[in-house]
Order: C-alpha cells, then structure tokens, then sequence
C-alpha cells in the first residue's frame, strides 16, 4: 500500500443556518485517505457523517447548509475554492458518490443504457453522433460486465423498475466509476440491501478497487461491514472524529470510551449470550454542543476536565488517534 | 385532478412537522425555524377579513338599503366621476339602488352559500373518500365510478334544471354546487387514504382490536384533517365563482336579493354606458376568489407539501 | 418443555397471492407464492425467531398468525383455537392474546393521537376497566418500558426512534398479551439503541413470560434473542432448529451463505465464505424441485425435479435438504 494521498479533509466545518439556531452537524471533521485504500466513516445517525461527504463532493442540501471553515484537497488542490463549474469537471471524475437507495439514484422514466451513456458522454465531452453511438454502447456494455452484471447488452434497454434493487445499486456503481475517479465516497451503499446481496456488492467493490487502484470512503453504521471491507476507520461522534485507527487495532483495542461502548453493544455471532452493553443517554443537541469532550455526559469515565475542555487528539498508536483526556499516549 | 388518483408517495419516514390545522388563524406565530415558509400572504387575509366582516355586519355597514328603489337615481356613476353623487359612493344601478350595499349585503349570500356548500360538498366527499379509500374492494370501485360519472356531469346543465323543477333559491343553489363539489373532495381525500392505510398503525389499530368504522374515525379522519381544510379554502374559489354563474344564469338567488354574480347580470346590458354595476362587482368576485386561492395555496404549502400538485 | 397445546401453532399454511390484469374482465396471470407450506410451533414465554432474506414470506407469515390476512389454505391456531373466521366476543379475545411491534418506528404511531391514547387503545376497545384503571395501567406501562409516566400527554412527533419502539412495544403489552410478534423491532434503530430495545424485550420477557416471534433478517440479533430458529428461502422453511444448536451446526446451503454473508464484526475472523450467485428468483415462478437449486453450491441432478422435504437431522434440527436424505 503507498501512502500517497489523494484526499484530505482539514478542520472541516459544515452548519446548519436555522432561524431557531445553528446545527453544527459538521464541526472541526479532519481524515486524510490514500490511494488504493478503504476509509471507514462510521457512527450513528445525525453524528454528521453523510454531511461530511455531500461537503467534500460540494452538493450541500438546500436550505441553510454551509461550509464555513476547512480545506478539501483533492490531489493538493483545495476544491472548496472551485467555482461550480470547475466543480462540475471534478465531480464523476475524479470523485464520485454511490448513495444507500439505489430506488432514487436512478432516473426512473430513462432506460439503464441512457442513463449510462450520459455520463459516459459527459466524461468524455463528446457530442452524441451517429460515430460515437456505437461506440459509447459499447463502453456502455463493458461498464455494466465490469460490475458483473448477466446479459448486459439486454439489460440497456431495461428500465429501473425492471431489476432488483442489488441490480440497480451495480448500475449505481456503474455509472459513478465510469469516468475513473481517483476517489469514490459509498454513502451506506449496501444498507438497503439483503445480506446475501449486500456480499456479492462489497466483493464487487472490493475488486474494482484493486483493479483501478481508487479509494474508496466508505460511509457506515455497521460494524460488520467495516470490519469486511475497510483497511482505516474513523468513528465520529456529534459532529467529530473522536478516533480513527487501523481496523484491526480499533476492533481489537478501541481507545475511545464511544467506540469502545459502541462496539460492546453490537450483538455477536459468537461467544456468550446475554444481556447487551448500552450506551445510556442520548448525543448531545448539535444546536447546543457541549464546550468539553461531547461523549462526556455518556461517559463512564469522565471527569471534571472532560466537561471543561475538548480533549487534544493523542496518538495512542502507529496511526492510530483518539481524542480523549482518559487514554495514555503510546 | 388525474393525478389525484394516485396516492402521493411515501417518502422516508422523516419526523414531519406538526402544524395545527388552527395555527393558519395566526400565521404570525408561524415557529421560527422552519424552513420553507412562503411568505404569509397579509392582502389576501385583509381582503377576506373586510369580505367577511362586511358580510356578518352589512346592517350595520351599508349606507343604504340594498333593495329599495330610488328610481329617480338611477344609474348613477361612483362618487368620484362626472355627474356622481355623494350619496352613493360606488355608483347605483338601473333600479337606483345603491351599488356599495348592494355589494355589502351581497357578500352575506356569497359567504353563506360558500359555507353550506362546503359543509355539504366537502363533509360527502371527505365520508366517501374515507369510505372507499379505508375499505376499498368493490365499494371503492362503485364510488370512484360515482365520482367519475359526477365529473362528467354537466353541473350547470343540472342546477339550471334543478332550478326549474325546485325553483329558485338557497336550497337550490346549495344543491347544486354540493353536486358540483362532492367528487374532488371525494378523490383527493380517498388518495391520501390509501397511502395512511398502509401505515404501520393502522395495522397495528387493527391489531388491538378497532372495528373498521373506529379506525376511520380516530385514525384515518384526524390525519386527513389538514389535507381536508386545504380543499375547503381552494374551493371556496370555485364556489363563490359557482354561485356567480348560477345567479347570472337566473338559476340561483331569485332578485331582488343581491347577491354578486345577480348584481353583474343585471349589469351586463348596459356595460357600454353604465360600467360599473357590472365591473364593480366584477371586481369584488376577482378580488375574492384571488385573495382566497393565494390563501389557500399558502395553507397547502404550509400544512400538506405533498399536495402541491393539485 | 411444557405439555398441551402450544400457544401458536402454524399448521401447513400457505398464501398465494393472484396477480391479475384488467379491471372488467380481469385475467389471472398467476400466483405469487409468498408462503408455501409452512408449520411451526410457539410454546407460552419462549422466543422463535422467523429469519430471512426479503420476499421469504416472513412477513407474511406474520401477517397471518396476526390475522391481517387470510391464508389461502392451512391453518393458524393459538391455544388450540383456529384464528380465521372468528368473530365477536372470541375474536376479541385472540386480539388480547396477540399484538404486534412493527419495524418502522415512524410509522407505527398515529402522528395525530398522544401516546397514552395510543397505550390505551387495547383497553379502551375492549373496554377494560374504567378511566382511572386504564390511566392507571398506561403509567404502569410507561415505565415498564422505561419512559416517564407524564409522557403519555405527548404526541409521537416528540419522540425519539428509540423511544417511539419503547412506545409501540407499551401498546402491545397493554392487553396483556400472550404472544407480540416482533417484525424487525431493532432494525431501524441505531446501534447502541438497539441493544437497549433487545435489553428491555428481554426483561420483558422474563417479567410477563410473554412469547415473542421475532421476524428479523439479522442473525445476531435472532442469536441473542430467540430460543428457536426457522429460516425460510421463497416462502418454505428451508431449516429450523433450537437456536444453539443451530449457530454450531449450520446444515442448510442456504443457511450457510446466510452465516457465511452476516459480516462478522472482526476482520478476519471468517472461515468459509460463500458469496451466492444471482439474486433470489420471482415467487410467481419459483423454480422447481428444491427452490434454492440455481444458486447452490452442492446442486445435483434430483434437486431441481424432486422437492425436499424437511427431515430431522439431529434432535430437533431439521433441513428441507437432499444432502440430507440419507442421514
């Protein structure tokens, strides 16, 4: 694995603007990935983990979202200075986005074929001649045998509503690797899915990976899947990344006392049955962030100085980070 | 309308807003926060607001009364012209009757028309939307083909005929524009239904026991509610426009009663030369049936997003 | 285990669902066999868990034993006593016994009615006890699921998920029933809530030995909770056995890919890993003999003419499987 990286998100902020207050769903959010490697973005819903990658892709939702501190760089270059149009270039480029309900991903009244060679066409600017027609199904076919779907050549004229949803998620697929981006961000790509599917869809961007060598930050809630498919995890907290690791060491040896909770928590496949660790309480309000450690009114551990003041981040490992007054520094 | 067949679709389950039916009456107190208000629309609620005041105070409000004929003032133009008079500020019509209470009093029959007619109309459609959506199968498809026959109707063709058989009059009126309104009150309320019974607690109301008619009633109705006064408002339009052409056609209020769409009829002869006995109340209706569709359109924006196609 | 009747018994059911063209004359193009054949037994205060990939027919299934569908033939008895047809004061009586907690919190309260309305339904329908006792028995309830009493006077809107499951489950308790079937009751839920929810169905248990049947397509969540484990493939039960015993000896191909896809939470903790082909085929036209044979690893000849029945492997343990004809 080189270490070259293609991504970097630095101090990252993304507010909410309400009349009744501002939603800090995204606050101080900083990862960097690399070529070839699969990041791990994980925490529970509204931690702001969705929001940090519509931030880094700039398709903010309507209605009072900005980024109002941070870089992006994307290959060096910090996109948040972009103007839209040159934003337009970079995105299906050079980065790309698979979204968790392949249902709405897709346009229902244009056929598969259509809707992959527009994006085909647009990756290479190119008018839509009777010349490059052929050409452009041609590729068209190839992307839909590159995410191993059966008979493509029928499949084109095909319909959304005809293909079942893992179906319809590789068209996903498709057309967001089409133009070979360098990175592609899986916004809980699988979740919609059954688990047999959800298999056959992960071993398939697994291999498509290794074969274009992208990487891939991989948007989840679940455990299992992390632990399959990403080589980095990074588990955010109201807005943060309170520790981010190598897989393995935040399996085996989680720091924070969140991750810690949270992967306690999880039903197992295997050792004894009983009752569940839980996490009591609830994540604090993101319009009303505590000043100190945001786990800390949950946490076990916490002390005076957690409710008083943001814990610096410690490296309690070889890349591996937590931000937490209670862990010793390696 | 077509698209009112189908049932709007469920999107996410997102934690939806609760806005009160009752919180249009003080839209100033809108909470803070929510995003996509349209502006409150103040003209159109100060229109209706003096409609309405107007109309449960024309004794006290009109100068003159509404019936009695001076025919030595007729035709007089409003105040402010030529050869018009102090005394009657909006001009009197063909009879010398003064036009601003007749305008006034007029109102009273445009309102309470409205009000029975979307009692009727409305609280038959809202029944049978309810009915035929909750429990569908063949007693939905019988009322939906009655919908479908009340659409192809020819309702003027009816109320002028019910106007013959029944005789003029508020009865009468009232009958009609029941008829006219009943079915797309009927339409839309049933789409909505369909999409509330595939909710989770409807199955589950069933579960603990509640006979289909307590599940229309506690669950169903109170979750149709909003949708329902968003149909009352956009068709008060329909209905005061309703009223205008049935008493224009002489199948509505017998004269000499005012009522607005009366008051254009009998000015329409002399549009040439006296205008304003028709174009004044002509202008009241417009005025009326804008200010209440902005309304209404402001209400459906607020309350039901999802109706915005209609 | 005990003796008599059990509490549930499914008994050979099946529902076919017509698919039809035309509104007038219409035209029966086929039938969707979302549950074929399937049996199963449910004793007072244990856990069966139903589990499978969506379109195996466990929700409906569930939808049956809760008689919101008729099943095109067979039977559901609880007690001993058939469930379809009844009426009146007998059927009223079953609703008591049965009640249900849905997947999708936001959908399974009525946005319009407060929640100790909701709670009190079941009682105020079956008109049990007056005010006070049902007032009464909604803050009794309120807090064995672990919410404040003065919550009752709030609407749905104003809790949480986690809170609205808590909320859902108070309402089916609240007849006291004897069996809640459970339909993906934690999927929707965040992951440190839903181990509490799984906590609080537990203590539930052991206070009121209420029997659950819990529909769920996750096995970890089936392995902490269930007693019994049926897993079903395009409507048919394709293996089931004590829950114990079936996490240590999974028999069934397909259950194995089932195992084999659950995403063991540590990496590299896999042993046999059996990515399915395909995609689970249409119920209108299922395919022949044993229905799983297209995408199975260990398909012989007889597989796809002759249809498997399901055989006891090991006491208890039982597999619709020609691999296991002869043992």
């Amino acid at each position: 694995m080189t270490s070259e990286t293609v991504l970097e998100v630095r101090d990252l902020h993304t507010h909410f603007f309400l009349r009744r207050g501002v939603v800090k769903a995204v606050d101080g959010v900083s990862f960097a990935l690399r070529r070839g490697e699969v990041l791990g973005l994980v925490g529970e819903s509204g931690c702001g983990k969705s929001l940090t990658a519509l931030s880094v892709m700039r398709l903010l939702p309507k209605g009072g979202a900005r980024t109002i501190k941070g870089e992006v760089l994307l290959d060096g270059e910090n996109i948040l200075e972009h103007t839209p149009a040159k934003m337009r270039e970079i995105r299906g480029r050079r980065i790309s986005m698979v979204l968790q309900d392949p249902q709405t991903s897709l346009n229902p009244v244009f056929s598969i074929g259509d809707q992959l060679r527009e994006a085909i066409l647009r990756r290479k600017r190119a008018p839509y001649t009777r010349a490059s027609r052929a050409e452009v199904t041609r590729e068209a076919v190839a992307a839909l045998r590159r995410v191993e779907i059966a008979a493509p050549e029928q499949r084109l004229d095909q319909y959304p509503h005809q293909m079942s949803g893992g179906m319809k998620q590789r068209v996903v697929g498709a057309i967001a690797i089409s133009g070979e981006p360098g990175v592609l961000i899986a916004d809980e790509p699988t979740t919609a899915l059954d688990v047999t599917i959800q298999l056959q869809y992960l071993k398939l961007l697994k291999r498509l990976q290794a074969e274009t060598g992208m990487a891939i930050l991989f948007i989840t809630h679940d455990f299992g899947v992390v632990g399959r498919m990403c080589d980095r995890v990074a588990v955010m907290y109201a807005g943060r990344i309170v520790e981010c690791g190598p897989v393995r060491q935040i399996f085996e040896a989680p720091s924070h006392p969140y991750t810690r909770a949270l992967i306690a928590s999880v039903p197992t496949m295997s050792g004894p049955v009983g009752r569940l660790a839980t996490i009591e309480g609830q994540p604090p309000s993101l319009m009303d962030l505590p000043v100190g450690c945001r786990f800390a009114s949950r946490c076990s551990l916490a002390e005076q100085r957690c409710l008083d003041v943001y814990p610096d981040t410690v490296r309690v490992g070889e890349e591996h980070t937590a931000d937490c007054w209670k862990v010793v520094p390696a | 309308m077509a698209l009112a067949d189908r049932p709007p679709s469920e999107g996410p389950a997102l934690p939806r807003p609760r806005i009160s039916v009752w919180r249009f009456l003080w839209p100033s107190r809108a909470k803070p926060g929510f995003r996509r208000t349209a502006r409150v629309p103040w003209v159109s609620i100060a229109i209706i607001s003096v409609i309405v005041v107007m109309a449960l105070f024309a004794p006290l409000l009109a100068p003159h009364s509404p019936i009695d004929q001076t025919l030595r003032d007729k035709l007089l133009p409003p105040t402010w012209m030529a050869g018009g008079s102090d005394r009657y500020f909006l001009g009197t019509d063909a009879f010398g009757r003064d036009i601003l209470s007749r305008l006034i009093y007029g109102a009273r029959v445009s309102l309470v028309v409205a009000l029975l007619a979307l009692t009727a109309g409305g609280g038959v459609g809202l029944a049978i939307g309810i009915v035929a959506g909750y429990l569908g199968g063949a007693i939905d498809s019988v009322l939906m083909r009655l919908v479908d026959a009340a659409f192809t109707f020819p309702a003027i063709l009816f109320a002028l005929l019910l106007a013959v058989t029944m005789g003029q009059g508020l009865g009468t009126l009232v009958i009609a524009i029941t008829l006219l309104l009943w079915a797309s009150f009927a339409r839309v309320i049933r789409g909505e239904v369909l999409s509330l019974r595939q909710r989770d607690f409807v199955a589950l109301a069933r579960v603990r026991g509640c006979s289909a008619l307590r599940i229309m009633l506690t669950h169903i109705l109170p979750n149709v509610l909003n949708t329902f006064m968003v149909l009352v408002t956009l068709n008060i339009g329909v209905v005061i426009i309703a009223e205008a052409t049935l008493s224009f056609l002489g199948a509505g209020i017998p004269p000499p009663t005012p009522t607005w769409g009366l008051m254009i009829s009998e000015g329409r002869g002399r549009i040439a030369d006296a205008w304003w006995v028709a174009l004044i109340p002509g202008i009241a209706v417009t005025l009326m049936v804008l200010s209440v569709n902005l309304f209404g359109d402001w209400l459906r924006d607020r309350l039901d997003p999802r109706l915005r196609q209609l | 285990m005990s003796e008599g009747p059990p509490l549930l018994r499914v008994e050979g059911v099946r529902k076919y669902f017509a698919l039809t063209k035309g509104i007038l004359f219409t035209q029966t193009l086929g039938y969707i066999k979302a549950v074929d054949d399937v049996s199963f037994e449910i004793r007072a205060g244990e856990t069966l868990g139903l589990v499978g990939e969506s379109g195996c027919g466990k929700t409906t299934t569930s939808r049956m034993i809760l008689n919101l569908e008729e099943p095109t033939e067979g039977r559901v008895l609880v007690d001993g006593e058939p469930i379809h047809g009844l009426k009146g004061e007998a059927l009223s009586a079953y609703r008591a016994k049965v009640q249900a907690v849905f997947q999708d919190p936001w959908s399974s309260l009525n946005p319009r009615m407060k929640v100790g309305r909701t709670i009190a339904e079941a009682l105020i329908v079956n008109a049990v006890g007056d005010k006070a006792r049902i007032h009464e028995r909604v803050r009794e309830l309120l807090l064995q699921v672990g919410l404040r009493p003065e919550q009752a006077q709030q609407y749905p809107h104003e809790f949480s998920g986690g809170q609205r499951q808590r909320v859902a489950l108070a309402a089916a308790l609240a007849s006291r029933p004897k069996l809640i079937v459970l339909d993906e009751p934690v999927s929707a839920l965040d992951v440190s809530i839903r181990a509490q929810m799984m906590n609080l169905l537990k203590d539930i248990q052991t206070q009121d030995n209420v029997a659950y049947l819990l529909v769920a397509h996750d096995l970890a969540t089936v392995r902490h909770m269930a007693d019994h484990t049926v897993v079903m493939y395009l409507g048919k039960i394709v293996e089931q056995a004590p829950t114990a015993s079936l996490f240590e000896d999974v028999r069934h191909p397909y259950t194995r890919a089932l195992f084999s896809a659950v995403l063991v939470a540590w990496p590299g903790r896999q042993e046999e890993e059996i990515v399915l082909k395909g995609e689970v085929p249409s119920p209108l036209n299922p395919p022949s003999g044993c229905r799983f044979h297209p995408r199975c690893a260990w398909v012989m000849p007889r597989c796809s003419q002759q249809e498997p029945v399901l055989r006891e492997v090991s006491p208890g343990h039982a597999v619709a499987c020609h691999l296991f004809d002869n043992a």
